[in-house]
């Protein structure tokens, strides 16, 4: 079986990030992590690859960097890696990613399955998945807590929606996305590790591509555009409340009773 | 300047995390120099001792006041200065700041340095760490916390404040002392020589590569011989270093795994086989990138070469991989304390027994392949851990009820001494406080027991500091 | 492709740019400022320059007609056979769109065993409704084409979807198929003067807000949570049922079972806590606090000392060697806020401390602190809860 993973490089810890005096994202260091969604999907290939054998490949899309995050796929097992890299596809919104991505595991050929993380932690929309199936013309299944049952032919697999898991069959070839229930990521192995460091990985760019329209990617190929970024305000009122505290919480269980947060 | 009493309010402050509960009537916060100069003479004048504490984060109950005024360090948290030398910069703080808060200011100040040992507990004060020499996993390389410390401001009992730095030699005439400098009597002194009020602390560049490396063994008889092979290779190697190199037996691996579903730090730490017999973790150092690499291969190939497998191994290098080899470490002593509370809950006299062995060679094959005839015999569980490299070892006892534990100080006693027949040294890491002076005279010989005797008389004739 | 760049005339080098920055995308290099990878083309700094000198080049203009394009739809979610609540909080903000547009609010159900007598006072003006034995369990491929097709034919400027599982399944399916425009999780929403959807939503863990246009593609697809906003629906109005045949397709998708999931305790995952420290000395004690996480349906954890002291399980301790919780709303009673705890709740977005004394450390990091009793205030509340 071929699987492709696909991973993303992100901002590592959300909450130090901010320098709160200028507002601004700080940037020093080891800042820049595999996408911690993306640790089960690689995870999840390669429990499968142990279980019916056959390869994985990353594919990650950004600039040079990004090269460290299919090292660090490569340590933990997997077979080898893409780079997705063209100043092209720079500024791509969900549907611009999710068409360079398909594009990009059409070139290289011979998936049977895709596997992403449920999200990521930077963007934060959870459509990839979906959106890179769809591009891709193939069946999609989202919230995967586990694969039951995987052939040649066809993968079935527990759909988390919510409530209830919808134990799904679709034929391969498939994408799924799978969220953190599914097994915890193995710690890459010391000789894993050690040869990562010397992988190559061959970089894909728009001349690759079958679509070579530059107008397709990037920011010319998105359909969102942003208007306006600004701080969040935090609402840090550490209000000791001195009359009638004991109404404000009654009122407030209340509430919350309704159904009303 | 002011002075609580001791109600329920404060009633935490008797306690540390030996779970030792002290009587302590009064606490008082100081915030700086001054005021703990004030409190300090008032409290003396009024006859009473007094007691220095910090994060409470203490195992031994050091920090705990029996029959004293507690005065708490835990306000005195202001980082006050930072200036660099050459590389390296000295921080000065106050005794309450926390390792924690330290390594966060580090990162405002410069990525290549750090406070370079690593005990476990971030959220222990500087005051505390000197207090006990602590020490980390790394002690093999280098050290206590008193070998980065380059001066001390303390108060002693004669209510002089003065700083003490690093090369300053020890004035008392007594043979231990002879051989000292004096942060290094004041290091590990639990709080009874004076009060600690500022430190300089150093920081020095880090190692530009690091590994962290985990082995799981399915054979226990091929612990020892690795340990050897390891410690063979980078003895003479100039290049490397050898800066921690841990053990943890299949009951540590157990008690972790345990904690492990109830702690959102070890989220990280994937499952491994419970038939696993122990684990080595080691970590090594070098300017040389290639150099460390060879270092490694070799090693794992011996550990392959003796039918280790390639899939039992976990390495890391970047400092959010090798936390997690601290998480682990940190996870076997809260395991190992959550181990017992269930027995302490029934008997709150009940505590886990834990002694720190020197070992020779032939002692410590015996304690690994589990050939120790009191330790075969013991009906009450245990669990061992610690740094092999060094052939220190610590043995740690978990009672289920009070008739184990008596059992339990009858091990302890008999493993001391058989240790001492076998040429080893048995000693307490984490110090002796006040829940293990029972045991220094079993540990210790007179000589050493006297020798701290005329040194606390030199510093504390009165007897104020924390008895 | 497009690519930001600056006109050195123009420039005055003032670092305008560079500080207006949030992602350190644009550094001031020998006067000038040079764009790096870590550039998202939020364009905050061509609206920062005092002088226009940055621009964005290569971006070609698109033209779509969007005024064939109009109304409000809304994507109705059956939970339970009713409508779900996220729908319903959908339809008010669908109404208060559409009022600013002036056009209408549609709404689509796709779906097995429908309560069209629900849907025809849901308060939209249109339900478009495709039923079928088909659709009784979700199938993308079903659901997906026949909502495709439904969208082709009415054209709506707007598609709202609550961010379900299953929302946020259909979303890019349609998005992709409709060669438009999807964002995600969105807390508010606005008309901007051009008739566009102001997208609003948080980004990089919520440390940013971001606004998002669709501006070159029709229909402008938005997903929200629940509770985001407050059902406000409107009776007065009857909806017009629209059938829609199905398609005949057969689904490549085939749902062998449905398991329902067992009740999750594990306070990390739960939305509402209660916390309860020191102030809890006996067993005795813990009982009205139990009562009160019943009643709102949250889940009860302690700090450490409860742990020790045997009076809870290890599994429900919140701090640094216990759990870390990402509740939404958090009621912590008799805890004093030790760093160990504190470790333990960064990821709560609201804590309403319980306390009896003020000057307790979890007073000055609460969003509200309360100084009681806390056995006379939770006795209380739960007497008042259970009149009502």
């Amino acid at each position: 079986m071929k699987i492709a993973v696909c991973v993303k490089q992100v901002p590592s810890d959300n909450k130090s990030l901010m320098d709160k005096k200028s507002g601004t994202l700080i940037r020093n260091g080891e800042t820049s992590v595999i996408n911690p969604y993306d640790l089960f999907a690689v995870e999840m290939a390669l429990r499968i690859r142990e279980r019916v054998g056959g390869e994985v490949f990353a594919f990650t899309m950004g600039a040079g960097s990004a090269k460290k995050v299919l090292i660090d796929s490569v340590a933990m097992g997997v077979d080898g890696g893409y780079l997705v890299s063209d100043l092209a596809f720079a500024g791509a919104d969900v549907f611009a990613t999710a068409k360079t991505l398909s594009e990009a595991i059409t070139f290289v050929g011979g998936f049977d399955l895709v596997i992403c993380g449920r999200q990521t932690t930077d963007g934060d929309t959870g459509e990839v998945a979906i959106a890179l199936a769809t591009h891709m013309n193939i069946c999609g299944l989202p919230f995967v807590n586990e694969v039951v049952e995987i052939d040649e032919k066809n993968i079935t697999a527990s759909c988390d929606f919510g409530k209830h898991n919808a134990i799904t069959k679709c034929p391969l070839p498939a994408v799924i996305s799978v969220d953190k229930d599914c097994g915890l990521p193995r710690i890459p192995s010391l000789r894993g590790k050690l040869s990562a460091k010397k992988a190559v990985f061959p970089v894909i760019s728009l001349d690759d591509l079958f679509d070579k329209n530059n107008n397709n990617y990037g920011l010319s190929g998105s359909k969102t555009s942003v208007l306006r970024i600004y701080n969040t305000v935090f609402e840090t009122s550490n209000n000791i409340i001195k009359e009638g505290g004991l109404e404000f919480l009654k009122g407030k269980f209340e509430s919350v009773k309704k159904g009303d947060l | 300047m002011e002075i609580f009493q001791i109600s329920d309010k404060y009633i935490d402050y008797n306690k540390d995390e030996s779970k030792f509960v002290g009587n302590s009537s009064t606490i008082s916060f100081p915030t700086s120099c001054d005021e703990v100069v004030e409190i300090f003479n008032y409290i003396k004048n009024s006859g009473e001792k007094i007691t220095a504490q910090g994060s409470r984060t203490g195992l031994v109950g050091a920090g705990v006041g029996l029959v004293s005024h507690t005065m708490s360090f835990e306000k005195m948290n202001k980082i006050l200065d930072t200036t660099s030398v050459g590389e390296e910069y000295i921080v000065k703080v106050q005794s309450g700041v926390t390792l924690g808060q330290l390594r966060e200011h580090i990162k405002n100040i410069n990525e290549n340095v750090d406070f370079l040992p690593n005990p476990t507990e971030e959220t222990a004060t500087f005051g505390g760490l000197f207090s006990h020499n602590a020490k980390g996993m790394n002690s093999l390389k280098y050290g206590g916390v008193a070998n980065h410390i380059n001066s001390v401001k303390i108060l002693f009992s004669n209510g002089d404040v003065k700083t003490i730095s690093c090369d300053e030699k020890c004035s008392i005439a007594s043979s231990l002392a002879e051989q000292t400098t004096m942060i290094e009597l004041l290091a590990g002194s639990e709080g009874q020589l004076g009060l600690i009020l500022e430190l300089d602390v150093i920081l020095r560049k880090t190692p530009s590569n690091r590994w962290g490396v985990m082995f799981f063994f399915n054979r226990v008889e091929k612990v020892v011989e690795f340990k050897n092979y390891v410690n063979n290779l980078l003895e003479d190697n100039n290049n490397v270093d050898l800066s921690v190199f841990e053990y943890y037996d299949k009951k540590t691996l157990d008690i972790v795994g345990e904690w492990k579903k109830t702690s959102s730090k070890l989220k990280s730490i994937p499952d491994y086989r419970s038939e696993f017999q122990s684990a080595i973790y080691l970590e090594i150092e070098s300017e040389l990138e290639e150099e460390i690499e060879v270092a490694l291969m070799e090693i794992l190939d011996k550990f392959e070469a003796e039918g280790g497998a390639e899939s039992d191994t976990w390495a890391g290098v970047l400092p959010s991989e090798l936390e997690k080899f601290q998480h682990f470490r940190h996870a076997v002593q809260e395991g190992g304390n959550s181990a017992i509370q269930n027995a302490k809950n029934i008997d709150s006299s009940i505590f886990k027994l834990s002694m720190d062995f020197k070992l020779q060679d032939s002692m410590l094959e015996d304690i690994i392949n589990r050939n120790v005839e009191i330790l075969k015999k013991s009906s009450v569980e245990y669990f061992v851990f610690g740094h092999i490299g060094e052939n220190h070892l610590q043995l740690n006892l978990l009672p289920n009820n009070v008739d184990e534990f008596q059992h339990a100080k009858n091990i302890l006693a008999d493993m001391c001494e058989y240790n001492i027949k076998n040429g080893g040294t048995n000693f307490v890491e984490n110090g002796v406080g006040k829940t293990r002076i029972n045991c220094l005279n079993n540990v210790v010989n007179k000589e050493f027991i006297d020798n701290i005797k005329k040194v606390k008389e030199f510093f504390d004739k009165e007897s104020i500091f924390n008895c | 492709m497009a690519i930001l760049s600056v006109d050195n005339s123009k420039c005055i080098s003032c670092g305008i740019c560079e500080k207006s920055c949030k992602f350190q995308g644009v550094k001031i290099e020998n006067k000038y400022p040079i764009f790096n990878d870590n550039c998202t083309f939020c364009f905050e700094c061509i609206t920062a320059c005092p002088t226009s000198a940055i621009t964005v080049l290569g971006l070609e203009k698109k033209e779509f007609d969007t005024t064939l394009w109009s109304g409000v739809m809304v994507y109705l979610e059956i939970k339970d056979n009713i409508l779900s609540e996220v729908s319903k909080e959908l339809i008010g903000k669908a109404r208060e769109l559409a009022n600013t547009l002036s056009e209408k609010v549609f709404g689509v159900v796709i779906n097995h065993n429908i309560n069209l007598e629900e849907l025809k006072t849901c308060g939209v003006d249109t339900v478009f409704v495709a039923e079928g034995e088909q659709f009784a369990d979700f199938k993308l491929d079903l659901v997906g084409d026949c909502l495709h097709s439904i969208i082709e034919k009415v054209k709506p400027s707007i598609f709202l979807v609550g961010a379900t599982n299953q929302g946020k399944t259909i979303v890019p399916y349609i998005s992709v198929k409709c060669e438009t425009g999807m964002t995600a999780d969105c807390t508010s929403l606005e008309i901007d003067k051009n008739g566009n959807l102001i997208q609003i939503r948080p980004a990089f863990g919520g440390n940013i807000m971001a606004e998002i246009l669709t501006e070159n593609s029709r229909p402008q697809i938005a997903t929200v949570r629940e509770k985001i906003f407050k059902i406000t629906v409107d009776v007065k109005t009857q909806a017009e049922i629209v059938k829609v045949q199905g398609l005949e397709v057969v689904s490549k998708y085939d749902v062998l079972k449905i398991v329902k999931k067992a009740v999750d305790s594990d306070i990390s995952h739960a939305k509402i806590l209660i916390a309860i420290g020191n102030g809890v000395k006996k067993k005795e004690e813990i009982a009205v606090f139990q009562k009160l996480a019943d009643e709102i349906g949250g889940e009860l954890c302690s700090s450490r000392a409860l742990v020790e002291a045997g009076l809870m399980p290890q599994s429900r301790q919140v701090g640094l060697s216990g759990k870390a919780v990402s509740a939404d709303l958090m009621f912590a009673f008799g805890i004093s806020g030790s760093a160990q705890f504190l470790a333990g709740v960064g990821g709560v977005k609201t804590l309403i401390a319980i306390n009896a004394d003020p000057d307790a450390n979890i007073m000055t990091i609460a969003n509200h602190g309360i100084v009681a009793d806390i056995f006379q205030t939770s006795a209380e509340v739960l007497l008042s809860l259970r009149k009502k």
